[in-house]
């Protein structure tokens, strides 16, 4: 019988193991299959190289190049003091800071930590040679942006940054598997196009993640080459002349919207948002009150002062109100309501191109108050002004037009003259963008379209092709008549911006200068040359300087050394 | 008259044993891979262990056929003296044995090693086998000076204490597994001694109210491999990596397996002291449910015919080894499996004839050789 008992037991615990197998071979087999696989193979990512940018020359400005890391997998060092005194031999840099970044960009025993960034190919030779006497020291090629001309249109450019939300979970793995993407300029708007086809390997690991078989490939791809309209050449004499200065600057062929160069000032390094350690002067720009990383050209919006007569004329001529022979009394200033209005001189009796010629404020109150604030305002809307140019950049702002009618929806203000005397020389709350105004000079050069500005002339070698310029209703003998008093602003005895007068240029330009108060002033000078069949258009503006003059030097040296430099796109 | 040899027994013994000379081979063979520096962590496996194995396998072979042609009723007379023999070599081991990872388990003995703990294994089934064989002629209700308590001690307390003795040397290797195996020894042996069923259950109370106490004198690993047998996941890279590895590479094996040298879980290193403990769970990866639940009916098959051995044994001493034996494997093998697929606490217990290691191997066969001579003189009258 206690045999019988005894054997009974054995028996039950055979069927309890045979049990317990059914249960993990068969009913838990796929999801146990699936563990299995996934201790077992591995995804290595592979980061294809980003597409190069282009200048309008070919000139590279932007380019992914293979940059060699040192790294260490720290389950394969042997002699740790031995390693770290032999790279701190090779690298020129003390074995403590090696041991330390070591330490501290641990994150598993298998997954390599780097200890020396983009070393050079001779140190990195060097350190080859030594692998076999030293295990676990490793050399990963990794690409790297590098912008060529450093802070050289940065902001057309733009820069590069990691995707935070993605990137933490890959950490652990050791790799950096996320690509870099493009945070602001060409490298965020034409990110998908520039962006390199990740590859990558599937590897079979053992349990230390050691590659045993390599069991897929799939080779990376370079993201498309992007050509851009800029010429690298014009964009550094612009950037040297906008040192110390704030402001923007944008020169644009009038004919089609292809900018020859773009600058925001001050500007920055876009090679410093890729330093993997060093973010000292990432966080520098950041902090800066002067917004180095801020595009001034698209994304800032001022007062355009004086710029805005060339609408405030347009308008009254359209209406009607006034004619070519028009003239107004200027005594220096004029009093509207209880207010008194200045002119910045004493202009006596102008019509209406001196009045353009001498930006005479007065003259421009007067065809203000006999348009209507509502008529100038609607008017704006001719120039597209207070939306977006549609410019290939990110972030372009759309500055504000204000109006009688607005102003009552949305603030419930009133609006007074002093108001539409204010708004009439481009003050009093309207805003506009660098490149709007630059477009709208265009819209002058060109008699009466309004470009698309852009930057991108071809994409993967395909050439852009853009939408026909807009032709704007408008009476071609008014814009041939500013035209001619764009041209006396520069080439008369009196014009406000004589100082830009270059011989054989036939400069036509219109300056501003905005109160933007405190006595602070934004200085503006918008045009463009040669008068007939223009092939330039310009924008200068300068913010906290004396006055539109010092933006028509800015502009005065820029086509003076470009003409040296026989780069001046005239033909 | 004696019968015929039984070779049912044999040849199913000598076929697991070859199954588990193939796992050996698969466990610990890497082909194709130089360009991998193995020698830092594997330079306790190499290639050449399936040839060990074999070679144990050769003399274990020896060692059987010699059993089985040695009385085992020679073993009444020598009773006392492997046990004593065992008992002092155990205590020798602690003093002047070889530490491998830890434990003092070994005497070297030149080009091979061998374990006292194994011997002791034998010498307790044959010391008890005899010890109760004697108390069982014993008529103690004719005897009025007995008292319960003397009953008590003479068929609890003495064989207890023949089987802690040694225990505690064992213990103190440290090799908890060995130790614990002793328990299913002596409890079967009394069990199917007819020690009354008060007695034991009196003792399994006790046992399980004393327990507890025991924990303070677990070692921190025995400690925390039990609580990672609650819960494998509060240590999931270390103490519990085993049981979560070995567990995928027997449930990965799903029906079919994933084909001989083709498990990944073991191929890829996955799985530690898989030649030895974890053996079995390269075989349910490799030949999936199908292999390991033949395995498992091999080694059913095996106790079976030690089942029927000891029911036809013509003599109590001959059916108490033989009970002890058939404890002997039985808990070793649910043990080992049991812990392989994570229902017990991992415990350091071979799988009988599969896990490589030559004292194993060659204590196994001496039972084997036992349970072959004991089917031989059955009829003997």
């Amino acid at each position: 019988m206690r045999f019988r008992i005894f054997y009974s037991l054995i028996f039950a615990i055979f069927a309890i193991v045979l049990s317990r197998l059914f249960f993990l071979q068969i009913i838990k087999g796929e999801s146990l299959r699936i563990q299995s696989q996934r201790n077992a193979v591995r995804i290595i990512p592979q980061n294809g190289l980003r597409g190069k940018i282009l200048d309008t020359n070919g000139v590279i400005l932007a380019e992914d190049r293979v940059s060699l890391n040192i790294a260490i997998i720290p389950q394969d060092l042997k002699s740790r003091s031995a390693t770290f005194s032999e790279l701190s031999r090779i690298l020129a840099e003390s074995k403590e800071s090696l041991e330390l970044r070591f330490k501290s960009n641990f994150s598993a025993p298998f997954a390599p930590v780097v200890v020396a960034e983009d070393v050079d190919r001779e140190r990195a030779l060097l350190i080859g040679e030594k692998r076999n006497k030293l295990p676990g020291l490793i050399i990963e090629y990794e690409p790297k942006r590098n912008y060529n001309f450093g802070s050289v249109a940065s902001h057309v450019l733009g820069y590069l940054g990691k995707p935070e939300t993605v990137f933490g979970s890959f950490e652990g793995y050791g790799f950096s598997a996320v690509q870099n993407v493009g945070v602001s300029g060409i490298e965020k708007y034409l990110d998908k196009f520039l962006r390199g086809e990740d590859g990558g390997m599937l590897i079979e690991v053992d349990n230390r993640g050691r590659q045993i078989n390599l069991v897929g490939v799939r080779t990376p791809r370079e993201g498309k080459s992007v050509s851009l309209t800029i010429d690298i050449r014009i964009q550094k004499i612009l950037q040297n002349l906008l040192e110390n200065r704030r402001g923007a600057v944008i020169l644009m062929d009038p004919s089609n919207g292809d900018i020859f160069a773009l600058a925001s000032s001050p500007t920055f390094d876009p090679n410093v948002f890729l330093k993997k350690r060093d973010n000292r002067l990432r966080s520098e720009y950041l902090k800066d009150s002067a917004a180095p990383l801020f595009d001034r050209a698209v994304s800032g919006q001022y007062p355009p002062g004086s710029v805005f007569k060339i609408i405030t004329t347009l308008s009254g001529l359209t209406s009607k109100k006034i004619n070519f022979n028009t003239h107004f009394f200027c005594p220096g200033h004029k009093t509207i309501g209880r207010r008194d209005f200045k002119c910045w001189s004493t202009h006596n009796d102008q019509d209406l191109r001196n009045a353009i010629i001498h930006s005479c404020n007065v003259y421009f109150f007067n065809v203000g108050l006999v348009v209507g604030a509502e008529y100038l305002s609607d008017y704006t809307k001719v120039f597209q002004l207070g939306k977006p140019t549609g410019i290939d950049l990110p972030n372009e702002v759309t500055g504000f037009i204000p109006s009688p009618r607005g102003r009552m929806e949305f603030s419930n203000q009133g609006w007074y003259q002093g108001d539409t005397a204010n708004l009439s020389i481009g003050q009093g709350g309207l805003l506009l963008t660098p490149i709007q105004v630059l477009r709208m000079a265009s819209a002058v050069a060109n008699s009466g379209y309004l470009v698309k500005p852009h930057l991108v002339k071809e994409v993967a070698g395909k050439k852009i092709v853009y939408k026909r310029p807009m032709k704007i209703d408008i009476d071609p003998k008014f814009l041939d008549f500013l035209k001619q008093s764009m041209r006396g602003v520069v080439g008369d005895e009196t014009g406000s911006a004589r100082i830009l007068e270059i011989p054989g240029l036939e400069i036509c330009a219109k300056t501003g200068t905005a109160q933007v108060g405190l006595g602070r002033k934004h200085g503006w000078i918008a045009g463009f040359f040669p008068k007939d069949q223009p092939k330039v258009a310009f924008v200068v503006f300068l913010e906290n300087c004396e006055g539109s003059f010092i933006a028509a030097m800015l502009a005065r040296d820029l086509f003076k050394e470009m003409l040296a430099e026989k780069i001046l796109p005239l033909k | 008259m004696t019968r015929d040899f039984d070779w049912g027994l044999f040849a199913i013994t000598i076929l697991i044993s070859l199954v588990g000379i193939m796992s050996i081979y698969s466990a610990t063979h890497y082909p194709g891979k130089a360009n991998i520096n193995y020698s830092d962590d594997l330079s306790s496996l190499s290639n050449t262990f399936w040839i060990k194995q074999a070679i144990w396998l050769l003399l274990s072979l020896i060692l059987a056929i010699f059993m089985a042609n040695f009385n085992y009723h020679h073993f009444w007379d020598l009773a006392w003296f492997l046990y004593v023999s065992s008992v002092i070599l155990l205590f020798l081991v602690l003093v002047v044995g070889v530490e491998r990872s830890g434990a003092k388990r070994w005497f070297d003995l030149g080009i091979f090693s061998l374990q006292p703990s194994e011997l002791v294994k034998i010498s307790i089934i044959i010391i008890l086998a005899r010890y109760f064989t004697r108390l069982m002629s014993y008529h103690f209700s004719e005897s009025i000076y007995h008292s319960g308590f003397f009953i008590f001690f003479k068929m609890m307390l003495v064989p207890i204490f023949l089987v802690m003795l040694p225990a505690v040397f064992i213990i103190k290797q440290p090799d908890l597994g060995s130790g614990i195996v002793l328990i299913p020894i002596l409890f079967a042996i009394i069990f199917c001694a007819q020690v009354p069923k008060r007695f034991i259950a009196s003792v399994v109370l006790l046992g399980a109210a004393v327990i507890p106490f025991f924990w303070h004198f677990l070692k921190a690993y025995q400690k925390s491999r039990f609580l990672v047998f609650l819960d494998p996941n509060i240590d999931p890279l270390g103490a519990g990596y085993t049981i979560t590895q070995s567990k995928i590479a027997i449930g990965s094996g799903k029906l079919l397996g994933k084909g001989w040298l083709a498990g990944t879980q073991n191929q890829l290193n996955f799985l530690p002291e898989r030649h030895t403990d974890f053996i079995f769970s390269i075989i349910a990866e490799e030949w999936g449910f199908i292999g390991s639940a033949v395995i498992l009916f091999l080694l059913f098959f095996l106790i079976w015919r030690m089942i029927d051995i000891a029911s036809k044994a013509n003599d109590p001493f001959g059916r108490l080894i033989s009970v002890g034996v058939i404890a002997f494997f039985s808990f070793q093998i649910l043990i080992n499996i049991a812990m392989t697929s994570g229902i017990m606490p991992v415990v350091g217990l071979p799988l009988p004839f599969v896990s490589y290691g030559g004292s194993s191997l060659l204590l196994s066969y001496f039972c084997i050789g036992l349970m072959l001579n004991i089917s031989k003189h059955r009829i003997i009258f």
